[in-house]
């Protein structure tokens, strides 16, 4: 082989790895929300690509029809806010004796219901949105990237401290952690379960809605893009061991990843066989995920 | 006549068809420590789990300082000042032992946060060696101290023990009898559920025994002692 040839090899390797992160950043923030929300309440959460696609479309249509950004923004993450809230309020709070397996299902016919209301409003059609700066490229071993990227790959990063600083050094963060670990003994110290599982699904729809909300000038959203999206960031969350919000977040830039190379080695069509073949691979021999290297002990 | 601390009367409760307690009558006065004594099965938890609010009792009353607690959801009964120490301790594993007294306190000034946590620290020194050490690493003995602190940050007026000796070496539950009976105080009483007699015995001033879901002897404790179905069944004969 020669010198030129494996420069270049490196260089597609590198700009893999570069797409590959980049992408993974958006199902790293779908994945920060579904870990959160199972970790304080033991549901996994198959709306939270909805909550994605609700905010990306809120903020692309209030944009493009002339507001700020900035206004935009608030505008998403509100209407998104208010919605995980709802789904909680109305959906998962009246249902919480039938136990957390049957609480996913209901999860799976509010992302439903979500696709369809978003499909009444907002129509089929994609809703696109400018990138944050004008004319910003950048170009990195030999890849030309969007800026948008490393607004994405912030956001991801921010939205992953704010959630670690919020479990751990916050009183409602430590009372959400006691409340995962114990129900019972938490309900005993005067906690409300219901109230953490509000809060966590409010956080939890907000990350979304920031997700949604950076994303929008990359892949246009429309209606339906929150269902792949949700499972690729469950995936980013098994990978990352549903435990912790750096977990979810490698789990979401190795799916990218993988996502990357495969569609670049092999071929697009393969790809989300690939990336699913993955989550089923990490269920069957790691279900505590592939960070969980020894458990808690529990007495 | 002044209401006792926790006035039980003609308590039943239970679980679905079962009905575990058929008409239960104690009292808790305060800075008194007072035991349960009975076999497993006998109901004992039952009636912690009813004055707690995990059980609803599906006749009787339950008062605490005079007022009606039994329609009362648990977390308004933990805010009225029951505090729970259940049985096999139930420290939060992950979180640490600071956080877990935190957890206790939650809703104080931090003033009286402040001081609640210097007296539990003062009272169990080995859990202020181990403050930002992982609840679940503790030993037994010592998440027990942590169980009873987190209780104790709470400024409880009636806390509930549920079999604090099971599971701990002879040493270790000499240690957690000795804390357990300095707990009661001015303004606080302990109900103490104990399936080993010797060390509610040792704790207690004044104890009931629950046999198959109905009192059948109560008083103070060294005449229990002398109790010939207490000797029988529940002290070791020599």
């Amino acid at each position: 082989m020669s010198e030129r040839r494996r420069g270049e090899l490196v260089d597609a390797a590198l700009s893999y790895v570069l797409i590959g992160l980049a992408d993974g950043s958006t199902y790293a923030v779908a994945g920060l929300g579904i870990s959160l929300l199972y970790q304080v309440t033991g549901i996994i959460n198959f709306a939270q690509g909805d909550f994605v696609m609700l905010g990306g479309i809120t903020y692309a249509v209030t944009a493009g029809a002339g507001a700020p950004k900035i206004a935009a923004a608030v505008l998403a993450l509100t209407v998104t806010a208010g919605v995980g809230a709802l789904m909680h309020v109305a959906v998962l709070a009246p249902a919480r004796k039938a136990g957390p397996d049957r609480l996913i299902i209901l999860t799976i016919g509010a992302s439903l219901l979500l696709q369809g209301v978003a499909l009444m409003v907002f129509g089929a059609e994609q809703h696109p949105a400018e990138p944050f700066q004008e004319n910003g490229e950048l170009r990195l071993f030999g890849t030309f990237l969007s800026s948008q990227y490393l607004w994405c790959a912030g956001a991801t990063l921010l939205a992953a401290v704010a959630v670690w600083l919020l479990l751990h050094r916050t009183g409602w963060g430590r009372a959400m952690r006691a409340t995962a670990a114990d129900r019972e003994m938490a309900r005993l110290m005067g906690l409300s379960p219901l109230r953490m599982g509000l809060m966590a699904m409010v956080v939890a729809a907000l990350l979304a809605g920031l997700g949604g909300i950076v994303l929008a000038p990359l892949q246009p959203p429309d209606p339906t893009v929150g269902v792949p999206l949700g499972l690729k960031g469950f995936t980013a969350a098994v990978l990352g061991g549903l435990a912790s919000p750096f977990g979810a977040v490698a789990g979401g830039l190795a799916v990218g990843v993988v996502e990357a190379f495969v569609t670049g080695l092999v071929s697009s069509g393969y790809r989300d066989s690939i990336v699913y073949g993955l989550l089923v691979l990490v269920l069957l021999i790691r279900p505590g995920g592939l960070t969980a290297l020894r458990k808690t002990a529990r007495v | 006549m002044i209401e006792p601390l926790l006035r039980v009367t003609g308590l039943v409760a239970g679980y679905g068809r079962i009905e575990a307690l058929h008409g239960v009558d104690l009292v808790v006065n305060t800075s008194e420590v007072v035991c349960l004594i009975g076999r497993n099965g006998a109901g004992k938890s039952t009636l912690l789990k009813s004055i707690a609010g995990l059980v609803r009792p599906r006749r009787g009353q339950i008062l605490l300082d005079g007022r009606e607690i039994g329609g009362w959801p648990v977390q308004r009964r933990a805010r009225a000042g029951v505090a729970t120490v259940p049985e096999g301790r139930h420290v939060f594993a992950p979180l640490s032992v600071h956080d877990n007294l935190l957890l206790g306190g939650r809703g104080q000034p931090a003033g009286m946060l402040a001081a609640s946590l210097d007296d539990v620290y003062t009272r169990f020194p080995r859990l202020a060696g181990r403050r930002r050490q992982a609840a679940g690493t503790l030993s037994g003995g010592e998440q027990q101290m942590l169980a009873i602190g987190r209780a104790l940050m709470a400024g409880p007026e009636l806390i509930l023990l549920d079999e604090p000796s099971l599971g701990l070496a002879p040493r270790v539950m000499a240690e957690v009898a000795e804390i357990i009976s300095a707990l009661a105080g001015a303004e606080t009483g302990v109900l103490l559920v104990e399936q080993n007699a010797e060390v509610a015995f040792r704790v207690a001033r004044r104890g009931y025994l629950l046999e198959r879901g109905r009192i059948s002897a109560s008083g103070p404790t060294r005449v229990l002692r002398g109790n010939a179905r207490v000797r029988e069944a529940y002290l070791s004969k020599d």
